[in-house]
């Protein structure tokens, strides 16, 4: 018998005997987070990502996202790991990026472990990631980023800061409301990674004392966008 | 697992209670925790009544089924391109591993928290085959650095101060001497960064496995846990068989309580789902992925009366509401899991005989119970395994006359009475103030850490009889 096969054999041999009580049976549905309109669901998203310590922009016209970005980028060189344009979620961001200054880098990472090493060194040095989300998750104020094809981890992951595009009807009220409207296999079939990110990289290991920016972004900006589109 | 040292429980905690400092630490820090919990679950309707019921709902149906669940979730790693491993035991455990790492000339290892790998030592297995093995989670690695053991299962270096850090920090990694957590964690962040980069391979804990997608999940707040599974070229994700749901619907269930029960937040930072390695259209991540199921004695636990406490989800909720744990804090238990889940869950694993002071360490408080996210009855599993310390003759010494005593006097009243009348007289007589600060004979360890109070000076039935007298009522009580 494989390890395997044994293994099983000890689970369905030890549930003959074991013990394992349900206290309060409890069938109800799986849906615990009351519905909210969308006016609510985007104040309660914006209350929660800064109280976890995103920031959280709003632009009215495609001048603002430009002068944000610049204003963003002068801070932190003109470098910036990104997602390709179609997994952006802003029409002409092409145009936007070049007019913000952004020099960008779309990684693509080689399997030969040196080469591997040297293209991580060299991400290593950028402090700006852009990327955009998936969905956005109102009462915890987090926000959905699914790798893929050219959408690398690194890009949310790697810089001192993280640039998020959310468009506003991609929130969802709740954690479960976001799985109950994505299939399995959308979320899992064709992407290695799925994370949910609720602020800026933190720890309070050391007396408690909270900290941002230990291993992942010290800055989360998350740009939300309007569903009518903006204005030029 | 086991304690290699030959010092006893008790042993343990008065080494435990000399350091005032450790003691003050664990007593702010878990009181933070408990209220920072409390507030987080008022977000939650009912105050997350349901969602704790649903959330034990969930773990008994998972547990209930669970060779069909973990068949389930093997299958579904190795449809999403991962290798899956069974471990029976430790050894089996570190050696597969060791094989993974040799097979692929790996020379340095970074690892993210991960509670199964301290249960098989597996950093010292690697070590022995010549790996460098290091941690990345910020507490770990300063234990890491000062070759102790964890304290506590979320904040592991809860036990230090920050001067202790900093010194901790200058010794080993030469950082200039400060008293600046924002500039340990900026210099610790630069040191790690070339790590992460530079690894060979990763090893992470599993917080959940989802059985229908064969999705591995592992939650942080520092991003470790990100960096360990996407910057190496292979990832190891070492997981305790019992860790499963069935669905992603019930992992957003799972999620709902854990963070809330850990630190009080509503979400961790980076909520991490990993289901197979990096597709061959994705620019990064991990070449391989190979996930190794470890039993270690779980299924033997399954079979038991205590087999409830296979549905714990590590929060570490009941560290802190445990007023033992308040006081001793996690090096005084001995194992690696401290506190009301480790006081069942080492002697299940490893036998009451060996572990049999541990579910004594315990006043029964039921705070444990109060605050779990599934939910598991604690104080009813202590005594269990109470009952069969007992039943295996480890019951102390001291408690065995102490209560044949005990007996022998409580049914005799008239005894019972005069003694009561000679101990309150005597408790007085030593006490100043209504406290005795040393008593004495085999009782003076009693008052070793704490004061006793003096009896009053008519005991309770007295005192009945004379009410009863005195409002005219006859008669025995």
């Amino acid at each position: 018998m494989t390890t395997r096969e044994e293994t099983l054999t000890r689970i369905r041999q030890a549930l003959q005997t074991g013990r394992l009580p349900v206290a309060t049976p409890n069938d109800r549905p799986a849906t615990l987070t009351p519905e909210s309109d969308r006016a609510a669901r985007l104040a309660l998203f914006v209350r929660e990502a800064q109280a976890n310590g995103s920031e959280v922009f709003q632009p009215a016209t495609l001048d603002d996202v430009v002068e944000m970005l610049h204003e963003l980028m002068k801070q932190a060189g003109q470098q910036a790991i990104t997602w390709p344009d179609e997994d952006l979620p802003l029409p002409n961001i092409r145009e936007i990026l070049f007019r913000a200054g952004v020099t960008r880098h779309v990684p693509n990472l080689p399997t030969e472990a040196a080469l591997r090493r040297q293209t991580w060194e060299n991400l290593d040095g950028i402090r700006v990631g852009i990327t955009g989300t998936l969905a956005g998750v109102a009462d915890t104020g987090s926000i959905v980023v699914q790798s893929g094809r050219h959408r690398s981890r690194a890009a949310s992951l790697l810089p001192e800061t993280h640039i998020a595009l959310l468009p506003i009807e991609r929130l969802y009220p709740s954690l479960q409301a976001f799985f109950a409207a994505h299939s399995p296999q959308e979320l899992t079939q064709n992407s290695s990674n799925l994370v949910f990110i609720t602020g800026p990289s933190r720890t309070a290991d050391i007396e408690m004392i909270i900290t941002r920016g230990v291993h992942g972004p010290k800055r989360l900006c998350v740009i939300l966008l309007p569903p009518v589109g903006l204005a030029a | 697992m086991t304690d290699t040292t030959n010092i006893t429980f008790y042993e343990r905690v008065e080494e435990a209670l000399q350091n005032t400092q450790a003691r003050g630490a664990f007593d702010r820090a878990t009181k933070r925790f408990t209220a920072l919990r409390a507030t987080a679950f008022t977000s939650l309707p009912a105050a997350g009544d349901l969602t704790r019921d649903r959330a034990r709902a969930i773990r008994a149906e998972t547990l209930s089924h669970l060779d069909r669940y973990l068949a389930q979730f093997a299958d579904a790693v190795a449809t999403a391109g991962g290798q899956v491993h069974w471990a029976a035991d430790a050894a089996e455990a570190n050696r597969i591993i060791g094989e993974i790492a040799q097979v692929n000339h790996v020379q340095r290892v970074v690892k993210s928290k991960s509670m199964v790998s301290e249960e098989i030592h597996l950093n010292h297995a690697l070590e022995a085959l010549g790996c460098e093995v290091i941690e990345s989670d910020l507490g770990e690695y300063i234990i890491q650095l000062a070759g102790e053991t964890p304290s506590h299962i979320i904040t592991p270096v809860i036990h230090k101060t920050k001067e202790q850090v900093g010194e901790i920090l200058r010794d080993k990694i030469n950082m200039p001497l400060t008293h600046e957590v924002t500039e340990m964690t900026a210099f610790v962040r630069m040191k790690m960064r070339e790590i992460f980069l530079t690894a060979d391979m990763g090893i992470s804990g599993v917080n959940f496995g989802v059985a229908e997608t064969g999705t591995i999940v592992t939650v942080t707040n520092e991003g470790n846990g990100r960096m360990t599974t996407t910057c190496p070229r292979i990832h190891v994700a070492v997981m305790g068989i019992e860790r499963l749901v069935p669905t992603l619907d019930d992992l957003s269930v799972m999620l709902q309580v854990l963070a809330r029960s850990a630190t009080g937040q509503k979400l961790s930072v980076y909520t991490n789902l990993i289901t197979g390695p990096r597709r061959a259209h994705e620019p990064d991540g991990p070449d391989e992925l190979h996930v190794v199921l470890i039993d270690n004695g779980r299924s033997k636990v399954l079979g038991t009366e205590v087999a409830e406490i296979l549905y714990c989800i590590r929060c570490g909720a009941c560290l802190n509401a445990c007023p033992v744990y308040r006081e001793i804090g996690g090096h005084a238990y001995g194992s690696v899991y401290p506190g009301p889940i480790g006081s069942v869950v080492t002697p299940a694993l490893y036998g009451v005989a060996l572990w049999s002071d541990l579910p004594h360490a315990s006043s029964l408080c039921g705070a444990c119970r109060e605050v779990c996210p599934v939910r598991i009855d604690l104080p009813g599993l202590l005594l269990k395994l109470r009952h069969q310390t007992a039943a295996a003759g480890k019951t102390p010494k001291y408690l065995q006359v102490g209560l044949r005593a005990f007996r022998w006097a409580g049914t005799r009243p008239a005894l019972f009475h005069l003694g009561m009348k000679f101990a309150s007289w005597g408790s007085r007589l030593i006490a100043s103030r209504g406290w005795i600060k040393r008593l004495p004979g085999p009782l003076s360890h009693w008052t070793q850490s704490r004061d006793f109070p003096a009896f009053a000076k008519e005991s309770f039935s007295a005192q009945l009889k004379k009410r009863r007298r005195e409002s005219g009522i006859e008669g025995q009580p």
